[in-house]
């Protein structure tokens, strides 16, 4: 009996050995790590595919430099698939995706349409779904030359903090490749990505870029990200500065923090949404440019009173521009709207799409000052 | 015709017969043999009182408890008389010289001597005349003794003589004279070498099979325990001990235990580590079935619990089974410790057992087919390192790892004062200077001193050998298809680890199969009050060690 | 010997999870997304409690015959020849759902780790295993799975846990999916995935006492519909249902989203590891039940060596070509229907004909 399970198995260990190899074995040196890759319009109708290598310092080389450690490497294409190839061959290396925190389209190619580029990076995978998607206002390689600029070297990090930064300033949106991939199959929402601004020296993320199925429609200032987190309920806390109610000229900064869930509330009159949000938003002043006295009630009833109606404002601007001038349902109003309905069926004779760009929406923002930042009375 | 046997060997059906003992589930409860609460006085007629020790002591299979009868000569007339005492416990010149000699001698001389004083008449001539107080004639005349004292009830005869004592009964007295004999041989007993502990007894088994089982019995200090004697070799006749406790012990555990060892058909057998692969189950495979261990108060533990333990003469290490996975990372502190503290103990064994078994295949698995499981700084980091280096990952690791092998086997084996010298060369020339050659990368490095901490965290030398294999089985694997080379390996490992059985009892109980895990020396350390189970596995005979509320103090609440 | 192991309650329990988290792993989530939608939800619960009606027929129709399995009723029912038609039923049976499951697992394995590899590579592997776990016998296939099956299970609870911040009931909406009658008529063909009902018909001998049969079916068919339920919920949670979205292997898609901190960021190759080993487990009682029914039909006296030979036979199919279009008419087509006209429907019919049979002679001999 044992000889026949060591005879059997021996018999089929040589198989794996002789028959067949470690044919998927790779070493970790034989990569060429991708920390981002970018996608530009080229002149002649193909593409350009740049990929960007974080080098970290070696301490072996003599003539280490400690700032800028990346390279990036363009290669103009017909789509991603063969640019990597044509990049696997120039680095004499294999291009691994799998530590790509960045996906970068340049405004013009997110307006044509970024369909067929998402469906490649999404059955690939080695693509990390929460690796970051960004437009960028002009060339796509810009935002990856000058991201490290804007602080210590370069580090493949980078590009993760820049999510992190949307929970305390609220200023971009936290879009990853897997929500985008997600959203863009979707009839009940549209997507959205970061917009960066490429200026001289230093990246800039500045606002969202709106999509329209799978074509950018236009972007909304940062500003309005903190309205459109809001309604998503995805903001943890932001500052916003007001005018102050006691002088024109001067402002107050408040500091906003959630208090409850927005309540949001779709529903159809005449075949027209009407959309009402309701907001519980706790702030405290952090800081105010001229005197006035924090400690009497009616004081902080007129700054809340100020602040309820600056993002009321805020707020209603922002959604009737994503419905009348961009048509896309961003926040995904057409998922609330169906939960409303018994089957699929019903919902699909609603047409969302068609009629969003009608909604109606009834905004009520409650600000409660809870407390000031301030240790002086002024 | 070779081939054809060998092709018949190979394909033909052969009925296989394993032999397979499985440990009943119902033991058989004998009633409760009173162990400690009923006081039997001494009765004045020996023959009775030997009687009764013989069936206390079982002094049919018991080896080491030895009775002296002889007579005990008064006045011509020959009383008789018996000796009590534990072989290995007594000093025998103490018992010569004190006891037997006095009463067999200097008796017979004293006693002419006063007649002859006393106008020559024999004064007494019956010595159970009335006027004659045998008891107090032997007390105060007949042994020169520093420490003796007279009892009259069994259980404390019986205690002073498993303490080391020697009792002395005489016909006709119903009293037993205790005598201080206590004194133990052989290689004076040291701390043990591989098992140390922080908080617990520092001493260990010797050479001697006499003097260890008297440690035993010391420890356990009941007159339950048994230690049968077998000789076991053609040639050698080793002197093998089967310790248990009658009462406690499953009978056919303890009959298989003796079957085993009495059936051995062997010339010679020198050590426990040659029984231990001579009774244990599976012997093709490396991991230890029977624990082997030096210390006396780990044994009396296990006895305690229902185990059984075999000593073999000439070896200080103890074997007892029937051993379960988890006592092989149990350390003899765990139950001297704190609870919590315990618990943190076996957890931080469980996870260094894991590392030592699968981190380098791991580590050669995430490299060369899971890449995006490291962090990415990290993966930079390590790549980097990589990078100068000539040999592929497994290469390196292999050399790596018989090097780590060496540098081990090489300490141990030479004398204590090159050992440092090794430990120099191993650090520095393996390891720094490997490095700075671009040899291994640091991160190896790293890597398997990291595996070696671990296997040294397991408190079982057996296990920690056999771990040892494992690695580079799991090393390969790693390298040929990655986690499924793992998953694999960890798959036909563990089916042949739950194939395994220790003396009936299932390896990985008392989880597989799934038991009560109320009892004892489970996976969890229990508090010690909640220790009140023995092991289920075990089927003992006394199943509850302790009562419901075993701290009685904590009910009277003024 | 152990060929003739007998299994405890919860051992009995764990043999019937791995079976439902084999499926859980490869592609019956989907499946059941596929047909259903967004009704996914009412659709399993209310497949789940027709089902649970079915296991507690079941249980009262085994009432009759303790310590029998469906192959010695339907010998009970119609004689040897009835027997050996259901013995091969039965044997091919067991042998498509593993070559299902084995073929899908390991091209999904091709997929994500070895693109360059042949598929027998894969496959010898898995070979290997198989008959080193039915060489050693039932006692060791079962209790490695009472090993493996805790750490699967808490592996896909957090998997679920890791989809609770997306959560929200938007994502199950429209609640009644497609239409009514997708849902609760077309959605009947759902029931395939309570695939785990066909062990309940050879559970029996493999018991130590008939008695818990009962409490065994129960547990375990609660059991796995929460854990079929709970996948499928968090798989409605992350991706959206449209109709031109197919997230094949879903819950593998989802592990790859778990995060532990900043630091941990891609773990589905440890998810994966632990899908692999019981995959292997799986697999191995699959092959113990392809023997246990061949040695019903047959004399012979050990099922061990038999395995060589049933495996053989295994890698052999399991070689033939294979893709995502045969995966999918597999088990749309011939699985599903296999499934539930076997189990469901003609076991069923057995089982109530030997009650009556069983009644009749019961009759007939009191009447004597």
């Amino acid at each position: 009996m044992t000889k026949k399970i060591i005879a059997f198995v021996t018999l089929l260990t040589v198989l794996l050995f002789t028959l067949t190899g470690c044919y998927d074995s790779t070493g970790l040196e034989d990569f060429y790590y991708i920390v981002a890759i970018g996608i530009d319009k080229s002149e002649n109708g193909l593409i350009r595919l740049n990929v960007q290598n974080a080098k970290p310092t070696s301490s072996s080389d003599s003539s280490s430099s400690q700032s800028n450690e990346y390279k990036i490497y363009t290669v103009e294409c017909e789509s991603i698939e063969s640019g990597i190839n044509i990049l696997n061959n120039y680095l004499n290396k294999k291009i691994n995706l799998s530590h790509c925190s960045a996906i970068v389209f340049s405004e013009e190619v997110a307006k044509e349409g970024v369909k067929s580029y998402i469906n490649i990076l999404g059955n690939d995978t080695e693509v990390r779904p929460d690796c970051n998607l960004i437009v960028s206002s002009k060339e796509s390689s810009d935002v990856l030359d000058k991201v490290s600029n804007s602080g210590e070297g370069f580090s493949s990090r980078l590009y993760e903090y820049i999510l992190n930064s949307v929970d305390y300033t609220g200023y971009t949106i936290n879009s990853t490749f897997n929500t985008f991939f997600s959203t863009l199959n979707s009839n009940q929402s549209q997507a959205t990505a970061i917009y960066a601004v490429a200026e001289e020296d230093t990246v800039q993320n500045s606002g969202a870029a709106v999509f329209k199925e799978d074509v950018m429609v236009g972007t909304i200032s940062p500003i309005q990200t903190i309205a459109h987190l809001m309604i998503k309920d995805d903001l943890d806390s932001c500052m916003i500065s007001i005018q102050s109610p006691f002088d024109k000229t001067d402002v107050i900064d408040l500091n906003l923090r959630k208090n409850t869930k927005a309540l949001v509330d779709v529903s159809l009159i005449n075949n027209t949404p009407f959309i009402s949000i309701d907001f519980s938003i706790e702030g405290s002043i952090n800081s105010s440019g001229e005197d006035f006295n924090y400690t009497i009630l009616d004081n902080i009833r007129a700054v809340e009173q100020s602040a309820s109606e600056y993002l009321e404002n805020l707020i209603k601007e922002y959604l009737y521009m994503i419905s009348k001038d961009y048509d896309s349902d961003i926040i995904g109003f057409g998922g609330m709207l169906a939960s409303k309905f018994a089957t699929a069926d019903e919902y699909e004779q609603v047409h969302w799409d068609e009629i969003f760009k009608d909604a109606y929406f009834d905004v009520n923002v409650d600000v409660s000052i809870t407390s000031s930042h301030l240790f002086n009375k002024e | 015709m070779n081939i054809k046997n060998f092709l018949n060997n190979l394909f033909s059906y052969k009925k296989q017969e394993n032999y397979e003992f499985i440990l009943p589930n119902s033991a058989n409860n004998l009633p409760e043999t009173n162990t400690q609460n009923t006081t039997q006085q001494i009765f004045p007629t020996l023959s009775v009182n030997i009687e009764y020790l013989k069936s206390k002591y079982n002094l049919l299979i018991n080896s080491d408890v030895k009775i002296r009868k002889f007579a005990l000569p008064i006045h011509d007339k020959k009383v008789p008389a018996a000796l009590l005492f534990i072989d290995g416990m007594v000093n025998e010149e103490t018992i010569t010289n004190s006891i037997l000699q006095p009463l067999l001698l200097k008796n017979s001389i004293t006693m002419r001597e006063q007649n002859e004083n006393k106008s020559g008449r024999m004064l007494i001539k019956n010595p159970k005349s009335p006027k004659i107080n045998l008891e107090n004639f032997i007390y105060n005349g007949l042994i020169p003794h520093n420490s003796i004292s007279k009892e009259t009830e069994f259980e404390k005869v019986i205690a002073k003589v498993n303490g080391g004592f020697c009792a002395l009964f005489v016909d006709g007295v119903a009293t037993a004279f205790c005598v201080e004999t206590k004194d133990i041989k052989g290689r004076s007993v040291s701390e043990p070498i591989s098992e140390n502990v922080v908080r617990g007894p520092q001493e260990a088994f010797v050479e001697n099979v006499r003097v260890n089982t008297s440690m035993l019995r010391k420890i356990v200090n009941n007159e339950n325990l048994i230690i049968e004697e077998v000789d076991v070799g053609k040639i050698s006749k080793t002197k093998v001990a089967i310790c248990y406790i009658e009462n406690i012990a499953n009978d056919d555990l303890v009959a298989e235990a003796k079957y085993r060892v009495n059936s051995l058909d062997i010339d010679y057998l020198l050590s426990s580590g040659q029984l231990e692969q001579f009774i244990k189950d599976n012997p093709s495979n490396t991991f230890p079935q029977c624990i082997a261990t030096e210390r006396p108060d780990r044994v009396s533990t296990y006895l305690l619990n229902g185990r059984v333990a075999i000593i073999v003469n000439g070896t200080p290490f103890v074997l007892v089974v029937p051993a379960v996975f988890i006592d092989f990372l149990t350390s003899g502190e765990d139950r001297n410790l704190n609870y919590h503290f315990a618990n943190f103990l076996k957890l931080i064994r469980a996870i260094a057992l894991f590392f030592a078994i699968f981190l380098p295949g791991l580590y050669v698995a995430i490299t060369n087919y899971h890449q995006e499981l490291i962090p990415s700084e990290l993966l930079f980091a390590v790549a980097n390192a990589r990078e100068a280096i000539p040999f592929p990952v497994i290469f390196e690791i292999i050399l790596m790892e018989i090097s780590f092998e060496l540098i081990r086997e090489a300490g141990l084996r030479v004398s204590s004062s090159f050992s440092t010298t090794i430990g120099i060369i191993g650090a520095l020339i393996l390891g720094d200077a490997a490095v700075s050659a671009n040899i291994v990368s640091p991160i190896l490095i790293i890597v398997v001193a990291f595996t070696g901490i671990c296997g040294f965290a397991i408190p079982d030398f057996a296990l920690t050998s056999s771990i040892r294999i494992y690695r580079f089985t799991y090393i390969i694997l790693g390298f040929l298809a990655g986690f499924l080379g793992i998953a694999f390996g960890f798959f036909v490992h563990f089916i042949m680890l739950t194939a395994l059985s220790s003396f009936g009892v299932p390896y990985f109980a008392p989880y597989i199969p799934f038991e009560n895990l109320n009892d004892n020396n489970g996976y969890i350390v229990k508090p010690v009050w909640r220790r009140e189970r023995r092991n289920q596995f075990l089927n003992t005979k006394r199943p509850e060690a302790a009562n419901k509320i075993s701290m009685n103090w904590r009910k009277h609440v003024k | 010997m152990s060929s003739n192991y007998k299994l405890q309650k919860y051992e009995a329990i764990c043999l019937i999870l791995i079976v439902m988290v084999s499926k859980l792993i490869l592609n019956v989530p989907y499946y059941i997304i596929d047909l259903v939608g967004t009704g996914a939800i009412i659709n399993l619960i209310y497949i789940g409690l027709l089902g649970f009606i079915f296991v507690l027929c079941l249980n009262w129709l085994f009432q009759k015959f303790p310590n029998s399995d469906i192959i010695d009723i339907s010998e009970f029912l119609g004689g040897k020849f009835f027997k050996v038609i259901m013995g091969i039923i039965y044997i091919s049976f067991f042998y498509l759902a593993a070559y299902v499951t084995l073929s899908d697992f390991a091209n999904m394995l091709k997929t994500i780790y070895f693109n360059n590899s042949p598929l027998i590579f894969i496959l010898l592997f898995f070979m290997i295993g198989i008959v080193v776990a039915n060489l050693v016998g039932l006692k060791s296939i079962i209790r490695t799975i009472c090993l493996v099956v805790p750490f699967t299970l808490v592996s896909i609870l957090v998997a679920l846990f890791a989809v609770y911040d997306d959560f929200s009931f938007d994502k199950f909406s429209p609640f009644f999916g497609y239409n009514m009658r997708t849902t609760f008529v077309n959605g009947l063909l759902n029931t395939f995935s309570l695939y785990i009902v066909t062990y309940y018909y050879f559970l029996m001998p493999l018991l130590k006492d008939s008695f818990s049969y009962k409490k065994v079916t129960t547990w375990s068919y609660i059991i796995s519909w929460l854990l079929l339920f709970l996948t499928v919920l968090s798989i409605l949670t992350i991706f959206p249902i449209t109709n031109d979205t197919e997230p094949l292997n879903a819950l593998y898609l989802l592990s790859r989203k778990i995060e532990l901190g900043d630091f941990l960021q891609r773990l589905d190759a440890m998810f994966v590891l632990l899908w692999i080993i019981s995959i292997f487990c799986y697999l191995s009682v699959c092959i113990f039940m392809i023997n246990r029914v061949f040695k019903k039909l047959t004399n012979v006296t050990d099922e061990k060596l038999v395995s060589l030979s049933t495996t053989s036979i295994f890698f052999g199919l399991c070689l033939l070509p294979f893709n995502v279009a045969i995966s999918r008419f597999m088990e749309n087509n011939i699985y599903r229907y296999l499934i539930i006209g076997i189990t469901f429907i003609g076991c069923f019919i057995i089982l109530v004909l030997a009650n009556l049979k069983f009644k009749f002679k019961k009759g007939n001999l009191q009447k004597k």
